[in-house]
């Protein structure tokens, strides 16, 4: 800003350059002297305001004469503030091409520290809990009209130390033994009348065929997935002797991970709704989902296929109720054909009773307890069990939960030595950022 | 099965008292508001004036 004693100075040494250019007609003169007033305004204006500026400086010391002159002085601050002209909206950090898409983060982390015992040996792991994983998503939507939108999804898990990958010996460096897993890089289109159309890696129809679980604790027991939660431990005979891990024994014969498909999942009809795909190496699955309410009380069941050509077929049902009072049931079975000559078809059972309660402002508490059993998994007439109980503790004004499972596994081979069973606890939480 | 399922379509088509709810997928991200994102859960790092006067209709 040019200060006043500056001003006429200027001004009179622009005068004369005007005049040397172009001769000034009298009624451009009177123009000019117009703005000139009106230019002399402004600044005795905003000399006022900035001396009210100083004294409103100088009085902040001390802290009773500030609030007195603050106060005195509000009206006028008011007034000013109509005055002033609104200030721009501030520029966004993230600048697109397009003004027709939107671009969002979100993810989650889940963290737990596991102490298992193989009944030789026990030993305390810091663990990424599988159930649901630590992840980070990048979507991308763009709308083509009200009811059809086109995006993109990349996603990337961040498993350090995942408990399939841990044991009771040679225990690699929990950091080194990190992993930066791609969940999903695709590209959809979504139309509210025909469903939606996924390309590239992703989650297959039957991705979480046994995942309906509405008790609550999933977090700490996925359904029937007991295997996610210490399947990287071996057993051990009586002698002390190494056996089998329980990823290859038990199996919630959830359907295919993330892999390169097309899939297609029609729209929500009444709750009922499909999904069919097509996954890299010939496989394929389908799925029928309902999720509902029925005289105030939650419903979801599932019902699967899946063919990994040259391996097996597999078909699984699964149903989960929440009743109004918070007890809920849920119930799963499975059945899987393996293509080795000879091999039995290995079946599943599970069964989970849970309590879901508002025991106070935290967040809402779930109990449950669950039982599962699959035969013939890894070898004929094979009979792996798991039995768990768990309480989750939701706290929602960080978006959290906190929860503790103990969980006993059991493994019986008839051409094998009995083995002793595997006790894993877990205490953990996930965050959603 | 095919019993099962065809049971469990006419049960619920029989009921009146239903209304859908959105399929829970557990192993997913958290549904919900999230400690830093908010309310929406998510960060919305960019949105178009047309997208979003789209998704007001």
């Amino acid at each position: 800003m040019i200060p006043r004693r500056y001003l006429t100075p200027v001004i009179l040494s622009i005068l004369p350059a005007l005049s040397l250019s172009a001769p000034l007609s009298a009624s451009e003169i009177d123009d000019l002297k117009a703005q000139m007033s009106v230019l002399m305004q402004r600044i005795n204006k905003l000399e006022e305001k900035l001396q009210q500026g100083h004294q409103h400086h100088s009085s902040k010391h001390p802290q009773l004469a500030h609030s007195t002159h603050a106060k005195a002085n509000a009206p006028t601050a008011v007034a000013d503030a109509k005055n002033t002209p609104a200030p721009t909206p501030a520029e966004p950090y993230t600048r697109s091409g397009s003004d027709k898409v939107k671009l969002t983060l979100s993810g989650q982390i889940n963290r737990a520290i596991l102490f298992a015992d193989d009944s030789k040996r026990n030993r305390v792991f810091h663990v990424e809990n599988p159930t649901s994983p630590t992840i980070f998503q990048l979507n991308g939507e763009g709308s083509v009209n009200a009811d059809t939108q086109i995006g993109a999804n990349l996603s990337a898990e961040m498993a350090s130390n995942p408990t399939s990958s841990i044991n009771m010996y040679n225990q690699p460096d929990a950091s080194s033994n990190a992993h930066f897993n791609t969940h999903s890089v695709e590209g959809y289109i979504k139309n509210v009348k025909y469903g939606q159309l996924w390309l590239g890696q992703g989650e297959p129809a039957s991705f979480s065929a046994t995942e309906t679980d509405l008790s609550g604790t999933a977090t700490v027991g996925l359904g029937p997935n007991a295997d996610l939660i210490a399947g990287g431990l071996n057993y051990r005979t009586k002698s002390g002797g190494l056996g089998p891990k329980i990823g290859n024994t038990y199996s919630g014969m959830d359907g295919s991970g993330t892999t390169n498909r097309v899939r297609y999942d029609t729209p929500d009809y009444h709750g009922f709704s499909a999904g069919v795909s097509h996954m890299d190496g010939d496989s394929a699955d389908a799925v029928l989902r309902y999720s509902g309410e029925i005289h105030k009380t939650q419903l979801q069941a599932t019902v699967s296929a899946l063919k990994q050509r040259g391996h097996y077929k597999q078909y699984t049902g699964m149903v989960s109720a929440l009743f109004p009072n918070g007890l809920s049931l849920t119930a799963a079975t499975g059945l899987r054909d393996i293509k080795i000559r000879g091999h039995k078809d290995a079946q599943l059972v599970y069964g989970k009773v849970g309590y879901l309660v508002d025991i106070w402002s935290l967040g809402k508490t779930a109990f449950a307890a669950d039982m599962g059993q699959i035969t013939s998994l890894l070898v004929n007439k094979d009979v792996a069990r798991t039995y768990g109980i768990m309480a989750l503790q939701n706290i929602d004004k960080v978006a959290a939960e906190v929860y503790l499972g103990l969980r006993w596994y059991h493994l019986k081979q008839r051409q094998a030595p009995s083995y002793k069973p595997i006790v894993a606890t877990m205490l953990g939480t996930r965050i959603k950022f | 099965m095919r019993s099962f399922l065809l049971i469990a379509i006419l049960t619920l088509a029989g009921c009146n008292d239903t209304k859908p709810l959105p399929y829970q997928h557990p192993q997913g991200i958290k549904s919900g508001p999230g400690v830093f994102s908010g309310e929406k859960g998510e960060f919305v790092l960019y949105q178009g004036d047309p997208f979003h006067q789209n998704h007001k209709d």
